[in-house]
């Protein structure tokens, strides 16, 4: 006698759940949208109701849970499910999870927890693992059974990301682990409670899992009682609805929201085959204090390829990814979900019915071995994102291009927000020890749109409510003052429609007893992604550590505390010794007195930079976003002081635009003659070491991107680096 | 659900003044549901605003347009210049110049923000026709130029538009090859 409805076994629902759609091609065979049909208000209502569930549950647990990523950063999302983990209704909030606890609750149902450890009203199961729904260490997830008359009738679920993880770095997503055993707290699908009670030795547990145990316990607690507060809700849904009702619509909502999307993308895009190319550099060789076995310049890549069909589906394709490693920015298919959502909702499914019905329509073909979807069972994974974020805002571009050829120029968007990671952790000179992520990253700059500039100051493709917080909570965590946030000029994706401008954060180290710092950002030595139809991308990455010098005397030297870019330059010329300037990873103690800065990347711009409107480029340098030398040099345009203001002079621009159009044919070479030349290098094999060892993984992963690599550059199929 | 129906003056700005149009108009036709003739208009303003006797069949890049010629799908540039079927990715037929040095990688961002010559070149492609830049690659090298985007036209117009759509070369595929192969041959036959 199963838990399921009629006495059925989970097992035996999931599995007719997906006969009838492979059989019918409609989810659970519901050809018919028959509550819909019969009274649409109702059925709205009864959707609504749902979601509105998830809402309130979200918004109660922003306010009770205790992590500034939750509080401050709304780093959370709830959500309803059907028997069989399909999503119905999600609140807002971070929607990588569309599928995430989906593939939660099926890992449940497949491995057969209905028998043990047994599911009945009541349990928690909890889960950060990317092989049963996660997406990284940091994002846990919460699931609990609701039951109707002794039967499950649907799960509800919720996540969070945490501040701390307790890993060998501090903060919550390690930046050098190689393996999993180094990236801290793992929960590894279990049951964790009973009768809406964590088990005493669970508690115990998240005492001493983190650095962080405060937050940690009372996240895990808001969770629960979100979970709760939906479970709840949807008994008197049912209550209202009827219960017949409840399960006819549940399988209706998801129906619909299947053929919502397959709507949407026949409405938006052009059927067709769209590609991209992601990017991501590891050169740690020099890193101190890292794993001997991590200890070396990857360069991480993958081809991506997105397939709109005849029939309103996406199919990705990731073919040619190089080989997971020893770091953690390896995926598995449910943090490559997290991401593909993420992006998809932004760009396509942002109203309607977001549920597990889209996902019907979209799919990933996802190498195995290969950085996206790794077979090593301990690969690290807890900054997936360091691949997720590139990978999908080009997902992201590829789809805008779609849009473009359908005239929807005012949808096109580029999210292209570059991502940069500060841990900070550590001993105060109170004893107090803190450690965390600073997450002002959640408020990056995007790219740009067919219409408009990127957002400077206000973007992350994770998150929808980007905001960069209060400063003042993380300086009350530990002993770190922010000393400025500034933008820095010319740091974006030039474009006729530029990326969101780049900015750097300054912190003072003050208070400490002994503390560190890791940090890494995209657009290390490659730059950002590319942007499109000639946008660049957004330029490389840098951080600052200045360490030795007095305070007090740099003050009298500069009148304040050096904060502009220009400022630490002149200190670098003056104090080699003492100013580093990082264009990689760094892992490094911090002593009081210590400066220390991080650079969050431009994102990718749009169009050819001398189409860009004059009086947009005179308004950026009187913003201070550009130079007068970035004016002229990338945009041709002449800005001049007349009377007190800052005016275009277009006779100038003109001629300087023509200038530069002329310039650049002759400078060029006809492709082909590229193509000769570039050939004898790659025959020669003169590459840099980390890009032939990518390349030599994707011809020895894939049998696709061997053809094409081979009989693109015209060599013999067995060619390796 | 109503569906909103524009004038076409109004597509013609939101392509032609875009950032100067009011907020609050762009605002308010991102937020609603879309006009479906969308596409016929979009197509009827590009056609006017280029003046070509060609047309138009599918707009792929600001500068870059699939036009039917003589019943051969081309990709055309906004200045005229014809690249060739539009199976073929275009930037075979563009001139392109690499940034594979410090120096010139540098004059871009300036030092502090410069890439880093050992790990990536950014590759610009420019129109033959005017010097137009159409795309930045920033790949490693020997990364074969990305083909962004070979749309499936007779799906597009027959199944998905419900319109008819002639010429001799709608098949979907990608023939970018055939252009490379050529170059190989040349290659070969100037070796012998």
């Amino acid at each position: 006698m199963g838990i399921g409805l009629k006495g059925r076994s989970l097992k035996e629902l999931l599995e007719e759940s997906r006969e009838l759609y492979e059989k019918t091609g409609y989810y659970y065979g519901m050809k018919d949208l028959k509550l819909k049909d019969e009274d649409p208000f109702k059925y709205e209502r009864f959707y609504w109701r749902m979601v509105s569930a998830s809402i309130s549950a979200r918004e109660t647990v922003k306010y009770i849970a205790a992590s500034p990523t939750v509080r401050e950063y709304m780093e959370l999302i709830f959500g309803i499910y059907t028997p069989e983990g399909d999503a119905i209704a999600l609140s807002t909030g971070i929607m990588v999870h569309v599928h995430t606890m989906s593939s939660f609750i099926k890992y449940l149902i497949e491995n057969d927890y209905e028998n043990d450890p047994g599911i009945k009203e009541g349990d928690i199961f909890v889960t950060n693992e990317t092989w049963s729904g996660g997406v990284h260490t940091a994002d846990i997830l919460t699931v609990i059974p609701i039951f109707h008359e002794g039967q499950l009738i649907g799960w509800a679920g919720g996540v969070t990301h945490e501040l701390e993880v307790g890993a060998h770095e501090h903060g919550s997503m390690t930046i050098f682990a190689p393996e999993r055993f180094s990236e801290g707290h793992h929960v590894s699908a279990e049951k964790v409670g009973e009768n809406d009670k964590f088990y005493k030795h669970y508690m115990l547990r998240l005492k001493y899992a983190t650095r962080m145990p405060n937050e940690l316990i009372l996240d895990e607690k808001a969770r629960l009682a979100g979970c709760i507060l939906i479970r709840e809700e949807v008994k008197k849904i049912i209550e209202e609805f009827g219960f017949e009702y409840y399960i006819q619509a549940i399988r209706e909502v998801i129906e619909d929201g299947r053929r919502e999307f397959i709507s949407r993308l026949k409405e938006r895009l052009v059927p067709g085959r769209y590609r991209g190319y992601v990017h991501l550099a590891t050169p740690f060789k020099d890193i101190p204090y890292i794993h001997p076995i991590a200890r070396r310049d990857t360069f991480i890549h993958s081809p991506i390829e997105v397939n709109i069909q005849r029939e309103g589906r996406i199919r990705l394709s990731f073919e040619g990814a190089s080989k997971w490693g020893y770091f953690p920015y390896n995926c598995t298919p449910s943090a490559m979900d997290g991401g593909l959502w993420i992006a998809t909702v932004q760009l396509l499914s942002y109203d309607g019915k977001v549920n597990d019905g889209s996902h019907l329509c979209v799919e990933q073909e996802l190498p195995r071995g290969s950085v996206v979807n790794t077979d090593f069972p301990f690969a690290a994974t807890s900054i997936t994102w360091g691949f997720l974020i590139p990978a999908y805002a080009v997902y992201g571009m590829l789809i805008s291009i779609g849009l473009f050829s359908r005239g929807y120029l005012e949808e096109v968007f580029l999210p292209s927000a570059g991502n940069s990671l500060m841990n900070f952790g550590g001993v105060d000179i109170q004893g107090e020890i803190g450690a965390f992520s600073v997450f002002e990253m959640a408020a990056n700059q995007s790219g740009a749109r067919a219409i408009l500039d990127g957002i400077d100051c206000g973007y992350a493709i994770w998150n929808p409510e980007a905001d960069q917080g209060n400063a003042e909570l993380y300086e009350y965590l530990g002993p770190i003052l922010w000393v400025n946030r500034r933008f820095i000029p010319d740091a974006h994706g030039y474009g006729m429609y530029r990326g969101g401008n780049g900015w750097a954060s300054l912190w003072l180290i003050s208070g400490a007893l002994r503390y560190t710092l890791s940090c890494y950002g995209h657009g290390v030595k490659t730059g950002y992604i590319k942007g499109l139809f000639g946008g660049y991308p957004g330029p490389a990455w840098f951080s600052i550590k200045i360490s030795g010098l007095d305070i007090s005397d740099l003050i009298k030297e500069f009148g304040h505390i050096p904060t502009s870019i220009s400022e630490i330059q002149r200190l670098y010329r003056k104090y080699p010794n003492n100013v580093e300037i990082s264009r990689t990873a760094l892992w490094a103690d911090l002593k009081n007195g210590d400066i220390v800065g991080l650079f969050y990347t431009g994102g990718t711009g749009y169009g050819d930079p001398l189409d860009r409107d004059p009086q947009l480029v005179k308004e950026d340098y009187i913003n201070g976003v550009i130079s007068l030398e970035t004016a002229e040099k990338v945009y041709g345009v002449v800005i001049e002081r007349e009377g007190g203001e800052w005016t275009v002079n277009y006779d100038e621009t003109r001629r300087l635009r023509e200038e530069k159009r002329r310039e650049r044919l002759d400078r060029g070479v006809p492709v082909k003659n590229w193509w000769l030349e570039e050939r004898e290098r790659i025959l020669k094999k003169e590459l840099p070491e980390p890009i032939k060892e990518a390349y030599n993984q994707s011809l020895e992963l894939s049998e696709r991107f061997k053809e094409e690599f081979t009989e693109f550059w015209n060599l013999p199929r067995e060619f390796r680096f | 659900m109503t569906r909103p129906i524009y004038p076409i003056n109004l597509i013609k700005d939101l392509y032609i003044k875009r950032h100067k149009m009011p907020w609050d108009t762009v605002k308010k036709i991102m937020s609603s549901p879309k006009d479906l003739d969308r596409f016929k208009k979009w197509i009827r303003v590009l056609q006017e605003e280029l003046g070509w006797e060609e047309k138009i069949v599918l707009p792929i890049h600001e500068h870059l347009f699939i036009v039917n010629k003589d019943n051969r799908l081309i990709v055309k540039g906004k200045c005229g210049y014809e690249y060739g079927d539009y199976r073929e990715n275009w930037k075979l037929r563009c001139s392109i110049y690499v940034r594979k040095d410090e120096d010139s990688l540098n004059e871009l961002w300036g030092e502090l923000l410069s890439p880093d010559p050992h790990w990536t070149e950014f590759r610009e492609y420019y129109c033959p026709g005017c010097g137009t830049l159409l795309d930045v690659e920033n790949v490693p090298p020997g990364y074969p130029p990305i083909f962004e985007f070979l749309p499936d036209l007779e799906g597009f117009y027959k199944e998905w538009l419900d319109e008819e759509i002639e010429a001799e070369n709608l098949s979907f595929e990608d023939k970018s090859m055939d252009l490379v192969d050529k170059w190989s041959k040349e290659l070969e036959s100037e070796r012998e």
